[in-house]
C-alpha cells in the first residue's frame, strides 16, 4: 500500500519540470527614445506568467525558474512591442530597454482646422449637441446656436448664418450627407428664419467655417452636417405645449430592429400677438407633421427614411419708405420634404453610404399697394416653386492601409424653378432647370506620429452654365503634443449662382461658377474640458455675379438681364477665437467666441468693392450655463456684439457709408426638469433682448427721391423688442416611469 | 500509520493540482504549467484590491498570462475587469479616463474572439459604458443609458441567473436622478435580487467571474443604515 503511494507521488512529481530549482532573476529599465523611464510597463518571458510591470522610474524586476532562452517581451500602449531573447541559466542579468513608440494609426489625430463639432460620440467636441436646446438667444435653432461661435455675424433680420464676410446662401447644409435644398422655414423680409428641422432629430452636427472636405461642394464659406439619430431609444409619448400659440404632439415606438416616429404640430401665434404687441407681425399659422423610419439592415446596416410636410401662413405689415402707411404682406407657403438614407458595409472593408432626397418647396407672396390716383387696394401676387431631386453615393475603405484611407463620392442633382407673377391678363414667369453632377475623392493619411492630412478634390458639372470645375482641397495637422496641435488647410470652393440670380439672367450660359480660395490656420489646445481655439484666415473670392440696374426700372425686373457677369470679386481675411471652460465653475459651463472680419467684395450692383451690409467687424458672444441641483434648473444667458453694419445712404455721397449702431443682445433662459402626473417634464423659459435695446438691422429708401431731391427712407427693426417663450414638454414613457414612489418634487 | 496518512494527503494535493491544470475548461492544453493556480491567485488579488497602482499591475499579470495561454478568454475577460476598476478607483483626467477604457474595451473585445461566456461579456460591457457615463453624466447619458440597458437586456436572456446583471443594473438605477426614473429606492429591489442570486450561483472554478456579491452587500447594508437613522 504504501509502496503504491510513494510510487503513485514519485510519478506525479515527474511530470513537473524537472529543472525547478534553479531561478534566474531580471531586472533593468525601461525607458523611451528621449531616456525618459517609462512605468507602467509589462516585461515578461514569453509562454510563461513569470514577468513584472515597471515601477514610476521605469524599473522592474523579477525571478523565474524557467532554463534555456526564452523570448522576454516588452509591451506598453502606445509603443511597439519589443521582444528579445534572453538565456536563462540561473545567473542574474540587468537590461537596459528602450521602446519606440507606434506610428499613428488613422483617427489618432483628427484634422480640426475649420470645423467645430457638435456630436456625442467624439470626446473632445467643442461644442455639444444639447448646446443647441439650452443656449439663451439661440431659441433652439440649429443656426441661432451656430451664430455663437466665431466666424459668424448675427443678422438679425434674417436669422440665418452669415459666415466670414459671406452671403447666408453661401453656407449649405447637409442632412445625413445628403445636400438640403431648403434648410429654412418661409418667412417675409424683415422677419427671421427658423431651420426647417427640430435640433431633436439629430445626434450630433458640425459646423465647418472653411477649409472643409472635398465631401462638401455648392458653398463658398461654410458648411453645416446634419446626422439624423438612428433607432429611437424607447417607445414614448410626448405633448409639448409652447407660449407662442404651439401645440406638438409626437409618439415614438421601438421594435427590435427598427423604430417608427411619428410628429404633428400646430402654431397659431394670434393669442401671442395679442399678449405682446407687434410692429410688423399680423398673423403666423403653422401645421407640419412627420415620419422617420429607422431599420437596422444586417449587423451594421441602417436604413433611414424621413418625411416632412409643413404649411405656413404669415401676415404682416411692412412699413414703406416714404409713407406712414404700412403695406399687408401675406405669406402662404407649402413644403414636403422626403429623405431616403442606407449605409452598410461591404465586404474587405468597404461600406457603403447612399441617399437620395426630394424637396417641393411652394411659396405665394402678396402685397397690398395703394393705387396713388384711385385710393383703391391692389393686390400683387408672385408664386415662387421649385422641385429638386438631390442622389449620393459614397464608397469608404477605411481598411486600405493602417495608415491612409479612400472615399469615393458621387453626387446628383436635378431642380427646376419657377416664378410667377400672377397678373391678368397674363401671367409674367421667369423660369430654369439644372441639372448637377459632382464626383469626389479623398484620402485621410497618417504620414508620421504627429502629421496626418486630408488630400482631396472634387469635380462638378452644370448643365444651366454649360460648364465644369475642379476643386482641389488640402488639410494638414501637426501634434506638437498631447494637449497642442497646429493644423491649417487650403482649398478652392465653387458655387452656382443664386437661384434668384438664374431665373433673371438673360444668358446663363455667359455666367461661371462663383469662387472662393480658402486659407487658414487653427492652434488648438484642448486638455481637461477646457479649449482654447486660434484660427486666422485669408479667403478671396472671384467670378462673383454682376449685374446693373435695367433703365427704365420695372418692378418686375429691376435689373437689365442682359446685364449679369461673372465679373465681381472680394476678399475676406480676419482671426476668430474660442475659449470654452467646462471645468473652472462647477456644474457651470461658458464660453467666449471674438471674431475679427475684414472683408470687402464687389457683387451685384457694387459699384465699387465695399464692405457688404451683412458683415461687422467685430463680433463677441459669451454664453454662460450652470446647472443648480437642488432646484434641478439650468440656467442660461447669453450676451451678443456686433460691431455697426454698413448700409448704402442714397443722400450721401459714397457706396455703403452708412453705419448702423451696433447690435447688442442679452438672452435669458432657464429649463426646470420635473415630474408631472409622474411623467418625466421640462419647463422652459426663455427671454430674448431682456435690456430691452432698440436694435436696428438696416434701412430701406424710397426708390425715388421726393420732392425735397431726398429718398425718403423707413427702418428695419425687430417686429417686437423681444422674445418671451415659455414651453412645457412632457414625455410619457410607460416602461420607464419617473419616479413613482412619490409626488413631484 | 500517520506516515500513510501524509503521503494520502499530499498525493491528493498533487492529483488535485494535476486534475485542474487538464481542466479544459479553465485552462486549455497549450497552457504552462502552474498557470490555473497562479490565474486563481491574481483573481483572488484583484478581488481583494481596490487600490488603482496594484490593480494596473494585476492587469499587466493578466495580459502576461493571456500570452501564456493565448486560446483562454479568461486572462482578457479579467484585464478589462481590472482596467475597469482601476478607472472608477483613479483620479486620472477624463481624458485619460477613456484611453484605460479603451484599453479594457479592446480586451474585452479579445475575450470575445476567444467565445467566452457571451452573458458575463455583456454584463462587462455595460459596466464599461456605465465608467464612460460616470466620466460626464450630463453630456453622456443620453448616449450610454440605452446602451447599458440594451447589453443587459441581451444578458438576462442569454443567462438570467448571472447574478452581475443584477449588480450594475442597480446601480445604473441608484445613480440615475430620480426624475428620469432612478433613486436609491428603485434600486433597492435590485440589489435585494442580485443577493439572491448571488446566494444561489457558485462558480465551478476560481477563475470564473466572480465579482459583486460584496459590493451588492455592502450597498444593502447601506440601505440598512439609513433606515436606522
Amino acid at each position: 500500500m504504501k509502496h503504491l503511494f510513494l510510487s503513485l507521488l514519485l510519478a506525479l512529481t515527474a511530470l513537473r519540470p524537472a529543472a525547478a530549482q534553479t531561478s534566474t532573476t531580471l531586472s533593468g529599465t525601461v525607458r523611451d527614445a528621449a531616456g525618459h523611464p517609462l512605468p507602467g510597463v509589462n516585461v515578461f518571458l514569453k509562454t510563461t506568467f513569470d514577468g513584472a510591470s515597471t515601477d514610476t522610474l521605469g524599473r522592474f524586476r523579477f525571478s523565474t525558474r524557467q532554463t534555456g532562452t526564452l523570448p522576454l517581451v516588452v509591451t506598453l500602449l502606445g509603443f511597439q512591442p519589443l521582444e528579445q531573447p534572453v538565456e536563462l541559466n540561473g545567473t542574474a542579468r540587468h537590461l537596459a530597454l528602450v521602446l519606440k513608440p507606434v506610428r499613428n494609426q488613422l483617427g489618432d489625430v483628427v484634422i480640426t482646422s475649420g470645423t467645430f463639432e457638435a456630436s456625442d460620440s467624439r470626446r473632445s467636441t467643442v461644442f455639444n449637441a444639447r448646446d443647441v436646446v439650452t443656449t439663451a438667444g439661440a431659441s433652439a435653432d440649429v443656426a441661432g446656436a451656430f451664430n455663437t461661435m466665431p466666424g459668424t455675424t448675427r443678422n438679425g433680420e434674417e436669422g440665418k448664418l452669415f459666415v466670414r464676410g459671406g452671403a447666408a446662401g453661401e453656407t449649405r447644409q447637409y442632412l445625413d450627407g445628403v445636400p438640403l435644398q431648403s434648410p429654412y422655414n418661409a418667412t417675409v423680409s424683415g422677419m427671421p428664419a427658423r431651420g426647417r428641422f427640430s435640433p431633436m432629430l439629430f445626434k450630433g452636427m458640425a459646423f465647418s467655417t472653411g477649409g472643409y472636405s472635398a465631401e462638401y461642394g455648392q458653398a463658398l464659406s461654410a458648411i453645416v452636417a446634419l446626422n439624423s439619430s438612428d433607432l429611437v431609444e424607447e417607445t414614448q409619448t410626448g405633448i409639448s405645449v409652447f407660449s407662442l400659440g404651439m401645440l406638438s404632439l409626437s409618439h415614438q415606438q421601438r421594435y427590435e430592429r427598427s423604430s417608427v416616429a411619428v410628429t404633428g404640430d400646430y402654431t397659431n401665434m394670434r393669442p401671442y400677438i395679442g399678449l405682446v404687441s407687434q410692429r410688423m407681425l399680423t398673423g403666423f399659422e403653422t401645421v407640419g407633421g412627420s415620419v422617420a423610419f429607422r431599420q437596422k439592415t444586417g449587423d451594421m446596416g441602417m436604413l433611414k427614411t424621413y418625411g416632412a410636410v409643413t404649411q405656413q401662413r404669415i401676415g404682416a405689415r411692412q412699413a414703406e419708405a416714404g409713407s406712414s402707411a404700412n403695406l399687408p404682406v401675406a405669406l402662404l407657403s407649402r413644403n414636403a420634404y422626403l429623405n431616403a438614407t442606407f449605409r452598410s458595409p461591404l465586404y474587405r472593408g468597404w461600406s457603403v453610404q447612399s441617399g437620395v432626397a426630394a424637396t417641393r418647396d411652394v411659396q405665394s407672396a402678396s402685397v397690398t399697394t395703394c393705387d396713388a390716383q384711385s385710393g383703391a387696394g391692389r393686390e400683387q401676387t408672385r408664386r415662387d416653386l421649385e422641385q429638386s431631386v438631390v442622389g449620393r453615393l459614397v464608397l469608404i475603405n477605411d481598411s486600405a492601409s493602417a495608415y491612409w484611407n479612400l472615399k469615393l463620392g458621387l453626387e446628383g442633382l436635378a431642380q427646376g424653378n419657377e416664378q410667377r407673377y400672377l397678373a391678368v391678363p397674363r401671367d409674367t414667369v421667369f423660369q430654369f432647370g439644372e441639372q448637377r453632377l459632382a464626383g469626389f475623392a479623398e484620402s485621410d493619411i497618417s504620414f508620421s506620429n504627429q502629421l496626418v492630412g486630408r488630400v482631396g478634390g472634387r469635380a462638378e458639372y452644370s448643365a444651366v452654365l454649360g460648364r465644369w470645375n475642379v476643386a482641389p482641397r488640402l488639410a494638414l495637422a501637426y501634434q506638437l503634443n498631447e494637449q497642442n496641435q497646429l493644423s491649417g488647410a487650403w482649398g478652392y470652393f465653387y458655387q452656382t449662382p443664386g437661384t434668384d440670380i438664374l431665373l433673371r439672367a438673360a444668358h446663363p450660359g455667359q455666367l461661371r461658377f462663383e469662387q472662393a480660395q480658402h486659407v487658414q490656420l487653427t492652434y488648438l489646445r484642448s486638455h481637461d474640458n477646457r479649449t482654447l481655439r486660434l484660427e486666422a484666415y485669408a479667403k478671396s473670392y472671384a467670378q462673383l455675379v454682376r449685374f446693373d440696374v435695367s433703365p427704365p426700372a420695372s418692378a418686375l425686373t429691376p435689373y437689365d438681364p442682359a446685364s449679369y457677369r461673372s465679373g465681381g470679386s472680394g476678399y475676406a481675411r480676419g482671426v476668430d477665437v474660442l475659449w470654452r471652460d467646462k471645468k473652472t465653475v462647477k456644474n457651470g459651463d461658458y464660453w467666449i467666441s471674438y471674431g475679427f472680419l475684414d472683408t470687402r467684395r464687389q457683387q451685384h450692383l457694387d459699384p465699387v468693392r465695399a464692405v457688404p451690409t451683412f458683415a461687422a467687424r467685430h463680433n463677441l458672444s459669451v454664453v454662460g450655463k450652470y446647472w443648480v441641483p437642488r432646484l434641478h434648473t439650468l440656467f442660461g444667458a447669453t450676451y451678443t456684439y456686433n460691431s455697426p453694419r454698413a448700409y448704402h445712404d442714397p443722400n450721401r455721397a459714397g457706396y455703403n457709408q452708412g453705419r448702423l449702431p451696433s447690435f447688442q443682445d442679452v438672452s435669458l433662459n432657464a429649463s426646470y426638469v420635473t415630474t408631472l402626473w409622474k411623467n418625466f417634464t421640462i419647463v422652459h423659459v426663455s427671454c430674448s433682448n431682456v435690456l430691452g435695446r432698440q436694435n436696428v438691422f438696416g434701412h430701406r429708401y424710397a426708390p425715388t427721391p421726393g420732392a425735397d431731391g431726398k429718398y425718403a427712407s423707413v427702418a428695419v427693426l425687430p417686429s417686437a423688442p423681444r422674445l418671451v417663450f415659455v414651453g412645457v414638454m412632457v414625455s410619457i414613457n410607460k416602461k420607464r416611469p419617473a419616479n413613482t414612489d412619490e409626488a413631484p418634487e | 500509520m500517520k506516515k500513510t496518512l501524509l503521503f494520502l494527503a499530499l498525493a491528493c494535493a498533487s492529483l488535485s493540482a494535476t486534475a485542474q491544470q487538464t481542466t479544459p475548461a479553465t485552462a486549455p492544453s497549450a497552457a504552462p504549467a502552474g498557470y490555473t493556480d497562479l490565474m486563481a491567485a491574481a483573481v483572488k488579488e484583484l478581488y481583494r484590491t481596490g487600490d488603482p497602482v496594484q490593480l494596473k499591475e494585476l492587469a499587466s499579470k493578466f495580459e502576461r498570462a493571456s500570452a501564456a495561454a493565448p486560446a483562454d478568454w479568461l486572462p482578457a475577460y479579467h484585464r478589462a475587469y481590472a482596467l475597469l476598476i482601476a478607472t472608477f478607483q483613479g483620479k486620472e483626467s477624463s481624458d485619460v479616463k477613456d484611453k484605460n477604457l479603451d484599453q479594457a474595451e479592446a480586451s474585452l473585445a479579445q475575450a470575445r474572439k476567444l467565445k467566452g461566456d457571451e452573458s458575463e461579456l455583456l454584463v462587462l460591457q455595460a459596466y464599461i459604458h456605465q465608467a464612460r457615463l460616470g466620466i460626464n453624466p450630463m453630456a453622456r447619458s443620453g448616449k450610454y443609458s440605452p446602451q447599458i440597458k440594451e447589453a443587459l437586456d441581451q444578458a438576462k436572456k442569454l443567462n438570467p441567473a448571472n447574478p452581475r446583471i443584477y449588480l450594475v443594473q442597480g446601480n445604473q438605477l441608484y445613480f440615475m436622478p430620480k426624475m428620469f426614473g432612478g433613486g436609491a429606492d428603485v434600486a433597492k429591489p435590485v440589489f435585494e435580487e442580485a443577493k439572491v442570486r448571488f446566494a444561489a450561483a457558485r462558480p465551478a472554478s476560481p477563475l470564473l467571474p466572480a465579482w459583486g456579491e460584496r459590493q451588492v452587500l455592502s450597498r444593502l447594508k447601506s440601505y440598512e443604515a439609513q433606515a436606522a437613522k
